[in-house]
């Protein structure tokens, strides 16, 4: 990987961009977005923005109003002030006293897995289930690990990395050993 | 040039709470803040008694656990049912609804399904989430429907949980 420093796309209070945005690096929106967002790194929401659609990101700090799917690989935060109305999936969530959240929350190992299903296949229901059928076998099985489990749910491994592709330009090399089609 | 005696350092200023419980009244929303210590108080704005069992859960609970303290479930304890507290700390396995008036944690080990309502929500990584969830700085004021809040407060009630999530076959 590169140690040069990532650039940052700043769309400012005045914009109002409706469609499918990438961007391959970190990015605040302060204006108005409606559709899909796919940002590889940190996206930062301040307090004037608005956002509708589906957030596809690394990171997520949210301080406006977001009414959308988000997928964020690494992490959420909602920040005082903010408001955030949706399905998350994501690894780590952080929602402070003073923010607001409704919708439904899937976070943990398998939450990329059911992300992929719910947005690449439009079968939310067995993305539900195959998170839940993960947990459950997890909680009773803790010590065996997750891939020599046979899930009870048919699963597929490879719309995960269509999602993270589709966040991730082929420019970028993989992380944490995810193999991204090119 | 005389001495004065430092009076401040001999009598300090008047004995502080050394930790503070942050308290959202269920009946009124009214936030304020009392004594880790205080076991129970009334409520300065409507007067409410609120009372605070902090309790760790280390075993196996099916039931419902109602109060305005802190409920931790320890690893590797699990519950299923309904709870309504002032804090939740998930370090086991919860299943069911939470009405929470103040800050929920999920910790890495945790496993948490089902319904949740709070003030801030923290889910470290590693935690395993999947639920309904609320979080908003005044949670709803109680009205006459008793549907999820603690009654009596402060008290722990232990009744037959219902199932809320079909276990998967
Ligand atoms: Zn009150």
């Amino acid at each position: 990987m590169s140690d040069a420093p990532k650039s940052k796309t700043v769309l400012g209070p005045d914009c109002r961009i409706s469609g499918e945005l990438s961007l391959d690096n970190d990015a605040i929106i302060m204006g108005q977005f409606k559709g899909t967002l796919r940002v590889s790194g940190t996206l930062e929401l301040s307090e004037s923005a608005e956002v509708s659609g589906t957030i596809i990101v690394g990171t997520l700090r949210l301080a406006g109003n977001v009414e959308a799917d988000v997928v964020a690989e690494d992490a959420v935060e909602l920040l005082p002030g903010a408001q955030l109305i949706g399905q998350l999936f994501t690894s780590r969530l952080n929602i402070v006293e003073g923010a607001t959240f409704q919708g439904e929350i899937c976070v943990g190992p398998k939450a990329m897995q059911a992300a992929s299903e719910a947005f690449g296949q439009g079968e939310h229901q067995e993305a539900e289930q195959t998170m839940l059928s993960s947990m459950m076998s997890q909680s009773s099985e803790t010590e065996e690990t997750h891939h020599e489990q046979p899930s009870p749910v048919r699963t597929n491994t490879s719309s995960v990395n269509a999602v993270l592709a589709r966040r991730r330009p082929k420019v970028l090399t993989p992380r944490n050993g995810i193999g991204i089609p090119s | 040039m005389p001495l004065r005696p430092a009076i401040n350092t001999i009598h300090p200023r008047g004995p502080q709470p050394a930790h503070l419980r942050r308290v959202s009244c269920p009946q009124c929303g009214k936030s304020f803040e009392v004594s880790q210590r205080a076991v129970s108080v009334r409520c300065p704005a409507c007067t409410s008694p609120l009372e605070f069992n902090d309790l760790v859960l280390r075993t196996r609970l099916e039931g419902d656990v109602s109060t305005m303290g802190h409920v931790a479930l320890a690893s590797p304890s699990e519950m299923l049912g309904r709870l309504v507290c002032g804090q939740f700390t998930n370090a086991g396995r919860f299943e069911g609804r939470a009405v929470v008036y103040g800050q929920v944690v999920l910790t890495r080990e945790s496993l948490t399904t089902g319904q949740l309502s709070g003030r801030s929500l923290r889910i470290e990584h590693g935690a395993t989430t999947h639920i309904q969830a609320e979080i908003r700085p005044h949670p709803p004021a109680r009205t006459s429907s008793k549907s999820s809040a603690p009654t009596p407060i402060g008290r722990l009630i232990q009744r037959p949980a219902r199932r809320l999530i079909r276990p998967l076959a």
